[in-house]
């Protein structure tokens, strides 16, 4: 298994596309927290380190759903024929290189947030810093590895990004909206627990889930995604 | 050796595989031949583990291909001329390859130099010709030094000096013990470069026989039939 996750990071590695939504993504986070700064006055700025998610989403599509894409799927399954294998190397390579983004993000936010505040005048580092960084960049990896199991059931990265686009713009906030009580479990309920993101329309019921919980339930979606994957889309042919 | 027995397959109502049969042996070129749609590629996908029979067998030293243990050095396959990352540099997609198959990544400069891609390791996929895929392509078979070649229509887009090459690489391997099975529709240049033909129309055998002299009358006349 360690050589076919480390051809999958040496692919990802390769691949542009990657790069540029990472450094993207990043940035957002880094525009984000300027914002919590110096427009919302937000008592905890760090945790917009967390706000590249969808990046990171996007990143894991690409990584697996990029190989149906080009065909180069064909190769991996020549390399190795057990396909559950792939699937599973796949996931561990959206996981590190989400964490990478994840960390990336967390530096450039720190740097920003601790240059504005400190220009302010404004104590620096209050509030539960350490634990807002190191939620953000567990859940933009968790992301990322629930982008990767999306896209090995989806297989079409078009698809996939519109599918994870409907759910979390348009399906989840209806259900999030009709059903309050549900809010906390779905899957962006579950990452924000991780994260701890806060400033947010969506009505959730109640407290967010503790953060191990969270992270548990939106892995177990991932799990749930891959494992049907592994069942249905990856025993199909391929021609 | 590879071994297909009573292969079936079936998309939709379409047989496109029907209750096939019949060996490669080592040592030998062994050129498949048969009309397009004759069920060529289904065939070798199913023995390459990419499409999953309905009914048969298609065995390598008596094995699945999904049973070997490092398939890559057992089956080298030639497939799709155009399935690369178009952003990945040539010697990117081979060493790629080389970590996921555990093979010292040494190998990647041996399998450039093999198919005469060295001066365009660095470059881009997505800017190469159809015959410098198609290197790329046999260079990736080539990776694991397989004892068993499986290639779908090798000569596509190689120009003359391409072909000849490949005429002489393809002998060598042969003389060499190895299995070698090339589908291809160019029947001249397969009369000059394999021992034995299989011939398929509509999913079945339609003629397992050595190379006659005539290969195109003698083809033309069987998948008439």
């Amino acid at each position: 298994m360690k050589t076919e996750i480390r051809a999958e990071l040496y692919k990802a590695r390769t691949t542009r596309s990657v790069w540029w939504l990472g450094v993207v993504g990043a940035l957002s986070c880094v525009g984000w927290a300027l914002v919590a700064v110096l427009v919302w006055k937000d008592s905890a700025p760090y945790a917009m380190a967390a706000q590249g998610y969808l990046f990171a989403m996007i990143v894991g599509v690409l990584l697996v759903a990029g190989e149906y894409r080009h065909q180069t799927i064909t190769w991996a399954v020549l390399v190795t024929p057990r396909r559950s294998r792939v699937v599973v190397a796949k996931l561990a390579a959206c996981a590190t290189v989400g964490l990478a983004l994840g960390l990336a993000a967390a530096a450039l936010t720190t740097v920003a947030v601790a240059v504005t505040l400190s220009v302010q005048g404004q104590p620096v580092f209050a509030g539960d810093v350490a634990g807002a960084l190191l939620g953000s960049i567990v859940s933009t990896a968790l992301w990322a590895v629930f982008g990767g199991a999306l896209a090995a059931l989806v297989r079409n990265q078009v698809a996939a990004v519109v599918v994870a686009f409907v759910w979390f713009f348009y399906a989840e906030w209806f259900l999030v909206m009709l059903v309050p009580a549900v809010g906390r479990w779905t899957p962006t309920g579950a990452a924000k627990a991780v994260s701890g993101w806060t400033r947010d329309a969506m009505p959730v019921a109640g407290d967010l889930l503790p953060v191990w919980l969270g992270g548990a339930v939106f892995l177990a979606y991932a799990a749930v995604a891959a494992a049907l994957a592994m069942t249905t889309t990856t025993r199909r042919d391929i021609t | 050796m590879i071994s297909i027995t009573g292969l079936s397959k079936a998309f939709g109502p379409v047989r496109a595989v029907d209750d096939l049969t019949f060996t490669v042996p080592a040592g030998q070129v062994t050129g498949f031949l048969g009309p397009n749609g004759a069920g060529k590629t289904t065939t070798l996908r199913m023995l390459l583990g990419l499409v999953r029979p309905d009914a048969g067998t298609a065995l390598v030293d008596g094995r699945r291909y999904v049973d070997l243990p490092a398939p890559v050095t057992v089956v080298g396959a030639v497939l799709e001329a155009t399935a690369f990352h178009p952003g990945r540099t040539a010697r990117g997609h081979l060493h790629a390859l080389c970590l996921a198959a555990g093979l010292p990544v040494t190998r990647v400069a041996t399998a450039l130099d093999t198919v005469d891609l060295t001066a365009a390791a660095d470059r881009r996929v997505g800017g190469f010709s159809l015959g410098m895929r198609q290197r790329l392509a046999l260079a990736s078979a080539l990776l694991g030094d397989p004892a068993v070649l499986v290639l779908d229509e090798p000569a596509n887009g190689l120009d003359p000096e391409g072909v000849h090459w490949l005429r002489g690489f393809l002998r060598a391997l042969a003389a060499d013990g190895r299995t070698v099975l090339v589908s291809s529709h160019g029947l001249a240049e397969l009369a000059r470069t394999a021992d034995r033909v299989v011939i398929v129309n509509h999913g079945r055998l339609v003629a397992e026989q050595p190379v006659s002299a005539n290969l195109e009358d003698t083809y033309l006349e069987l998948v008439r039939r």
